[in-house]
């Protein structure tokens, strides 16, 4: 398990972004548990989720999971839509969603290629991740970072002005926008922060290569 | 079977939208469809109070029935904070223009100086509600809401008010009043129709939002269309404007539960399961 309190961790992170090994991750389902917990979320409310991916030739055996919530992009389409005001990036790149000034329009749950903000229909508003803030504010790490048992989630945070990246939580890698990961889309140029690195090590990742050749010849 | 049709019926949380779609469309579309017949067979370009008054009444109804759609209801007038930024706030305003710009005309006395050029604005921007309506939707998140669904609600709600003030019409203007309503009927097929190519690629690659009533997509794209081009031609043959007008509502209200019933729209999930189907993922 990781650490609660980062050390190094600046008092004002830069530009965040979750990171997900997909060589680590076991689909345990703790982040989500975890996330639940952490904020409380009603029943019908998800901001995580696991999705497990098997690949054809091995039919019952999960190759890989991603655990995904919302990617905070770069360029919202959530935020792009909503006509309250509700939806805001911040300077850290983490994309709130100020539940008083939600109508409930649902347009973002619309507008969202990544399936992130949720309806909380008690509430009647909208909400979604946001990378546990009042953590980081705190020197601690997301609670899904922190729960997770084999260390594939983590973020990473650039310090401003120094151009510099340095993972805190989680290991492995080397991590690539998560565009590059096979299947994952990014209809509309969202550009997702998530960044993750492919199944490394035995038959995963001898199965993921074989795909991807399969893909590209595809493409030819 | 009581309780699974009313937990259907709850879990189609878009019938609020249905309901301010189809108003809006048909009272946007009524005041569409006297500029067209003003612009094609020469009637008056002032409506008569009769016309504005319907045409108000439905724009003003349809935004009443937006509010139940909102979570929070009482929050509504914040839709408008990011005019200008937001195309869900523009559709609202262009719509709430045009209904005052509408409903102006109607309360100010013949003569009156602002009766004719609210009248106009009021025309003008129910024209631009309507493809607002369709341009709002068009959005990364969704798979078949862009493309040629973005024209629906500006073809058929124009048709709508075409067939109501067909008959409304002197003789001498009706068969140019008659040409415009089968061409309309025959482009509002034509988009119909490329909504369904559209649909057809997306089934199977994207997730569906109502996969109860996507699995009969068929039969209900089979039902809009008759509802939209064959009832409505065999009326205007048959001369019987009644068939023409009660087929066309059928239309507008079927066409928009079908928008938001066989909506398939993009996700993660979607992604993953064309990796296991050994299939690259569209650029």
């Amino acid at each position: 398990m990781t650490a609660e309190r980062v050390p190094g961790l600046p008092p004002r992170p830069r530009k965040v972004s979750f990171t997900l090994d997909l060589a680590r991750c076991v689909g345990c389902g703790a982040c989500v548990l975890a996330c639940r917990m952490e904020n409380r979320l009603q029943a019908g409310v998800s901001w995580r989720r696991v999705v497990s991916v098997n690949l054809p030739r091995f039919a019952k055996w999960p190759t890989f999971h991603l655990s995904v919530a919302c990617h905070h992009c770069d360029d919202p389409p959530c935020l792009k839509g909503c006509p309250s005001g509700a939806l805001r990036r911040g300077p850290d790149g983490i994309v709130l969603l100020e539940s008083k000034a939600c109508l409930g329009c649902r347009y973002c749950e619309m507008a969202c290629p990544f399936g992130a903000p949720s309806f909380d229909a008690r509430a009647g508003v909208m909400t979604k991740c946001h990378f546990c803030h009042h953590r980081l504010a705190e020197g601690r790490a997301p609670s899904c970072v922190a729960a997770c048992p084999t260390q594939a989630l983590g973020f990473l945070f650039a310090e401003m002005g120094t151009g510099q990246d340095a993972q805190l939580e989680g290991v492995g890698g080397p991590f690539r926008p998560a565009t590059e990961t096979l299947g994952f889309q990014d209809p509309g140029s969202a550009s997702p922060a998530l960044k993750t690195a492919p199944p490394a090590g035995g038959l995963r990742s001898s199965l993921y290569e074989a795909l991807r050749d399969s893909l590209e010849g595809q493409a030819e | 079977m009581m309780v699974r049709t009313l937990a259907s019926f709850r879990a189609f949380h878009e019938l609020p939208l249905v309901l301010f779609t189809s108003l809006v469309a048909a009272g946007c579309g009524l005041a569409s469809a006297h500029l067209f017949l003003s612009a094609t067979v020469g009637i008056a370009w002032l409506p008569p109070a009769p016309i504005l008054f319907l045409s108000a009444a439905l724009t003003g109804t349809g935004i009443l029935a937006s509010v139940a759609h909102l979570g929070r209801p009482l929050r509504g007038p914040r839709v408008l904070a990011r005019l200008g930024r937001s195309r869900l706030s523009n559709e609202v305003a262009l719509c709430v223009l045009a209904l005052v710009g509408l409903s102006l005309s109607l309360i100010l006395p013949p003569g009156h100086l602002w009766k004719a050029p609210s009248a106009y604005t009021g025309i003008g921007l129910s024209v631009a509600t309507l493809l607002a309506l369709g341009r709002v939707y068009a959005l990364s998140g969704q798979m078949t809401w862009g493309g040629a669904a973005v024209f629906q609600p500006l073809t058929l709600g124009t048709a709508w008010g075409l067939s109501l003030l067909y008959d409304l019409l002197p003789l001498v203007l009706q068969p140019a009043a008659e040409r415009a309503l089968y061409l309309l009927l025959v482009v509002d097929a034509l988009v119909l129709g490329l909504r369904w190519r559209v649909l057809s690629g997306a089934v199977g690659v994207g997730e569906a939002i109502h996969p109860r009533i996507l699995a009969r997509k068929g039969l209900w794209t089979m039902i809009r269309l008759a509802l939209g081009l064959l009832i409505p031609v065999a009326g205007v043959l048959a001369y019987r404007p009644a068939w023409v007008i009660a087929s066309l509502s059928g239309a507008l209200i079927l066409d928009r539960v079908l928008f938001y019933g066989l909506a398939v729209k993009n996700s993660t999930e979607a992604g993953f399961s064309q990796l296991e189907l050994g299939r690259r993922t569209p650029d």
